[in-house]
């Protein structure tokens, strides 16, 4: 879906590469966690992926297209993008009205525009808003109207730039969730970036930043696995895996690492049901 | 200094269509030198609480006391000498920053309150060493720094007028893991070197455990629960109704109790500790 060869970009000539020879792919329908600490690259990556930005060296294609001054506008389409400050992205008077924007310039009926507009708040929990003015809104409650507003337009791909920082855990569950929904129903590709390494462990796969630079790419338990070098470029574990880092060097081992609290439980009940 | 809640009830744009009320009949007390964590589902009304304690909102009914000085309904001129005494770094500090330098933005304070710029810049390598930046940053433009760097900058300018008491608004959403390990632990030494009064507002559960000694819950504007951490967090099913969750710590000793019964307390172990501790507790099960 998304494919990066020897992809550079730079801000500016003084400063070094934001960006820095990275080559990569995305398949189709893939849930990819992009993480590393503040400054890694990861929102640069992001704005080339959607053509917010061209690179300074090297390719981007997306969906086959590839990325250039004459196909960024087709590539904006295909990926939708959720940032990490809802606040600057509001333009309409109400809710309805905000999230109903993007849609008025694809073409499509108002009847589906309604219909679209109506599920995408629903998905966001923000139905019963509809009609209130977006500056009203506190923080959390806004990103999720942003979140609902590129749900309408229905991208290929959805880029979600630390779109849950701002929510409250509840509210960041109910976008987990939400993704998970989407993925069922429809083909979907998700590159969702966070600093939450539990959020990350819901991910397919997980590509970790550094200095501008891909540091590792592996399945969550792959990635988890490397606690003491995650901690050195500012990460953190999943808590759950820490506990079980604690209780495996006192002698409790389980089949499979555990990503969530269910699993290390579901285990522990299994073993203990053997003692 | 004391803060005290009578009644407080906020309005937002009372008298029109749009009117919406944000408190509702608070009263509660932050005691001199407690450190006290805000939690709340998002809209709950702990920003709009905040605003209260250095007069950017006045209570549309009931009083707010913080140590002598009282806000009411009415216009009171002494305000800046209460945000003097009442120092708040809101929610994204970053977006607050707008001087060409660091030193500039950390003296805004000083100058705005009228208090001896002179003295404030001598103080500025001591406040620097306290919020752990390096003196070159000075002359630096705020909007080169990082994130958590600029953070950093948003409470130093708010040290420098030597607050008695220091309010945070989710200090370190958008921080990677690191960079809001610093700031916590920036708060605690505040806390207990500086004996500020801490009034933190975060999503995060686990910070509240291991660093607040009073919480409080709020709910659609409404004070719900209040009490020392391990006790409100006692109230999963509580919690879980008005949309917040609990340390996922206790989740899990909960839930180990629930299913294994297993019996592990919670004594501010470390993860791998508290790893070692279900272990234990699962081996001495299994030897019964
Ligand atoms: N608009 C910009 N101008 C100049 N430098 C920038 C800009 N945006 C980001 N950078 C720099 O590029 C690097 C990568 O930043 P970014 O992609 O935002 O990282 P992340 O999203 O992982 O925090 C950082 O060193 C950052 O300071
Ligand atoms: N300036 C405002 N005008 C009208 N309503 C507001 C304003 N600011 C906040 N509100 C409303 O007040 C309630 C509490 O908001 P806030 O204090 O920001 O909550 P929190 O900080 O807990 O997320 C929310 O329902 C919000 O929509
Ligand atoms: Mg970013
Ligand atoms: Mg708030």
């Amino acid at each position: 879906m998304i494919v990066f060869n020897k992809v550079s970009y730079s801000y500016d000539k003084n400063s070094g590469n934001a960006v820095d020879e990275l080559s990569m792919s995305i398949e189709q329908n893939e849930w990819i966690a992009l993480i590393g600490h503040n400054g890694s690259g990861k929102s640069t990556l992001a704005k080339l992926m959607n053509g917010l930005l061209l690179p300074t060296s090297g390719t981007i294609s997306v969906d086959g297209l590839s990325l250039s001054e004459d196909t960024y506008w087709e590539i904006r389409k295909k990926v939708g993008m959720v940032f990490q400050n809802p606040e600057n992205q509001f333009v309409g008077t109400t809710v309805m009205d905000d999230v109903a924007f993007g849609l008025e310039n694809l073409g499509v009926t108002r009847e589906e525009m309604v219909k679209r507009v109506s599920a995408a708040l629903k998905e966001v929990d923000m139905y019963s808003f509809k009609d209130q003015a977006p500056n009203r809104l506190s923080g959390g409650q806004k990103q999720r109207v942003a979140i609902a507003g590129i749900l309408a337009i229905m991208p290929e791909v959805i880029i979600f730039d630390e779109a849950s920082t701002m929510l409250d855990p509840n509210g960041k569950q109910e976008l987990l969730e939400t993704i998970k929904g989407l993925r069922k129903t429809k083909k979907m590709t998700i590159v969702y970036i966070t600093h939450d390494l539990s959020e990350a462990a819901y991910a397919d796969r997980i590509i970790v930043m550094n200095e501008g630079r891909q540091w590792m790419s592996g399945k969550p338990r792959e990635v988890f696995q490397y606690q003491n070098e995650l901690s050195e470029i500012g990460l953190e574990i999943p808590l759950i895996s820490s506990i079980y880092a604690g209780m495996n060097e006192h002698g409790v081992k389980l089949e499979k690492e555990p990503l969530h609290m269910k699993e290390l439980v579901d285990q522990l009940w299994k073993l203990s049901s053997k003692m | 200094m004391e803060i005290v809640f009578e009644n407080v009830d906020f309005i937002y744009q009372p008298n029109s269509p749009f009117s919406h009320q944000a408190l509702k009949d608070i009263s509660l007390t932050i005691k001199d030198g407690d450190y006290a964590a805000f939690i709340g589902h998002t809209g709950s009304g702990k920003s709009t609480l905040l605003q209260h304690l250095n007069g950017i909102l006045r209570p549309t009914s009931g009083t707010v006391r913080i140590g002598d000085f009282e806000l009411t309904t009415k216009k009171n001129n002494e305000i800046k000498s209460l945000r003097r005494k009442v120092g708040v770094v809101f929610q994204y500090p970053e977006h607050q920053l707008f001087e060409e330098t660091v030193e500039k933005d950390i003296l805004f304070g000083p100058k705005n309150f009228g208090m001896d710029v002179e003295e404030a810049k001598h103080n500025l390598p001591t406040i620097l060493e306290e919020v752990g930046l390096p003196t070159d940053v000075l002359q630096r433009s705020p909007f080169e720094l990082s994130g958590g760097q600029m953070r950093r900058v948003a409470i130093a300018g708010v040290l420098i007028t030597e607050p008695n008491v220091l309010i945070l608004d989710e200090p370190t959403a958008g921080l990677d893991p690191r960079g809001r390990k610093q700031i916590m632990s920036l708060i605690d030494s505040l806390h207990k070197k500086k004996r500020m009064t801490i009034i933190l507002v975060t999503h995060h559960m686990e910070d509240v455990l291991r660093h607040a000694n009073q919480a409080f819950v709020l709910n659609k504007g409404e004070l719900v629960m209040q009490g020392e951490p391990v006790e409100v967090f006692q109230e999963e099913e509580r919690l879980r109704k008005i949309g917040l969750g609990i340390p996922e710590e206790l989740q899990l000793i909960n839930q180990l109790k629930q299913t294994l019964g297993l019996p592990i307390t919670y004594l501010h172990q470390s993860p791998s500790e508290l790893g070692k501790d279900i272990a234990k507790a699962l081996h001495a099960g299994g030897n019964r």
